[in-house]
């Protein structure tokens, strides 16, 4: 069961839409890291 | 047995008092924890772990702080978690971290979370999203909290998009860094005293309560079972995903020995119809997730479930409930060599019973519910003020079941 947003994209979503980033080194872990914590976030502040 | 980990326990006492040896807190740390694995896996412990601790508020005025100045400084959490440490027996830190530092609760000027007078972290109850609202909220919760919903109960969000932007990474950053500063001193005192770790491994709701508790509020989205109940299952539905995410899949490498904590809420205060119809099945879809996930399920089972006590019993996995009422032997006879049952100690009776009426009432669980192990010591909540107990009680019934407790 997968969220669908208009605010929140998967790595894969992302990389459509910008392919200058690519798979390697951290640019996924890091781009994908922020969206994951600020999503947290937001939930944060209506638990 | 009983004797050897007293004298363990005595043992590391004396030699923290001249001065930690390093190997003895390792090996009381890893006692502690063995206690956890053996519970969580199935199996009968050395003696009933005892996870309890004290609210970070109590903490602070334990510590002979000014509660509202506290809140705010820093400077004073090592010395108000070592004060707890030092005087309160757990196996687990005995000072739960803040769930609601103030810091960026104040930068986003919140509503729904506010401090006292007294300094006290409260949530007054609030309607934000209107009852007409409900097709929206449907159709994106996410892109509606951010567009519409924050603003509402954040009032330093309320503004300009340029100014909003600044206010919400500014208490993003505030947030996380409090987080960690909070996160390093909790690790200072396991290191320092010994303590097992259960890692948190995220928190949500039942969908039910995540519409009732910062959304509809509870008093409305009671109404809405009745006027517009077809909305209410569909918006529980719509944060179904969001909670098995917030729970399931934000977590890497999940454990039975990490948690996901999930306070229930809304359940004793709704009918068995309304029960079956509004709370259960997204409820239910939530944990299964999480045990199919292979991560440790956590519930705070709050007010009296007894009469859904069979519910629980049917959940997968093997899940801990602390329960916060209800009947020790039922609760016995419905769990018992399935899930992990903590919880059911009165915590007014640390303030109203003597010493002695406060031992016999933890004999008297121990006596139900540690038979055939499944069991943990913990109080039915934790004390918000140190006002809350007699903390002379609090010190002899925590000690009394390290030492009775042991199988």
């Amino acid at each position: 069961m997968k969220i669908k947003s208009e605010y929140y994209k998967t790595w894969e979503e992302y990389k459509e839409e910008n392919p200058i980033v690519s798979d390697e080194g951290l640019k996924a872990d890091k781009i994908q890291n922020y969206e994951e914590q600020m999503y947290k976030f937001i939930f944060s502040l209506f638990l | 047995m009983y004797m050897q980990t007293l004298s363990f326990v005595k043992m590391f006492a004396i030699n923290f008092k001249g001065g930690k040896i390093m190997s003895d807190v390792k090996a009381l740390q890893q006692e502690r924890q063995q206690l956890f694995t053996d519970l969580y896996e199935g199996r009968v412990p050395k003696r009933i772990p005892i996870y309890y601790n004290i609210g970070w508020e109590a903490a602070i005025q334990y510590a002979g702080y000014d509660l509202k100045e506290g809140q705010w400084d820093n400077s004073i959490v090592e010395d108000v978690y070592n004060k707890s440490c030092e005087t309160f027996y757990s196996d687990v830190v005995p000072v739960a971290m803040t769930l609601r530092n103030p810091l960026h609760y104040q930068i986003l000027k919140s509503k729904v979370i506010v401090m006292s007078s007294s300094g006290q972290m409260q949530h007054p109850e609030m309607e934000c999203l209107q009852a007409s609202e409900y097709d929206e909220f449907i159709e994106d919760p996410y892109k509606m909290m951010v567009d519409k919903l924050l603003p509402r109960i954040y009032e330093a969000l309320d503004t300009t998009p340029g100014e909003r932007a600044l206010v919400l990474a500014k208490a993003f950053k505030a947030h996380n860094d409090e987080n960690a500063f909070y996160g390093g001193v909790i690790g200072k005192m396991v290191d320092k005293y010994g303590y097992a770790t259960i890692p948190t491994h995220g928190f949500g709701e039942a969908p039910f309560d995540f519409l009732a508790d910062f959304l509809r509020s509870f008093s409305a989205v009671n109404l809405d079972t009745r006027r517009m109940p077809d909305k209410v299952i569909a918006a529980c539905e719509a944060i179904t995903p969001h909670m098995i995410k917030l729970l399931v899949h934000m977590n890497p490498n999940p454990s039975i020995h990490k948690k996901g904590f999930i306070p229930l809420h809304m359940a004793p205060y709704l009918n068995q119809k309304q029960f079956e119809k509004f709370y259960w099945p997204t409820f239910k879809q939530v944990v299964e997730a999480m045990v199919e996930a292979g991560q440790g399920v956590d519930l705070f089972v709050e007010h009296d479930w007894m009469r859904y006590i069979d519910y629980l019993a049917e959940l997968p996995g093997r899940i801990r409930m602390r329960f916060e009422y209800g009947d020790p032997k039922l609760v016995k006879e419905k769990l018992q060599g399935k899930h992990i049952i903590s919880g059911l100690y009165p915590l007014t009776l640390l303030k109203t019973g003597t010493k002695q009426q406060c031992i016999d009432k933890a004999k008297e669980l121990i006596d139900i519910l540690a038979p055939g192990g499944g069991f943990m010591f913990e109080f039915d909540k934790s004390a918000l003020s140190i006002d809350d107990v007699n903390v002379e009680n609090l010190i002899a019934v925590v000690e009394y079941v390290r030492d009775y407790g042991v199988y």
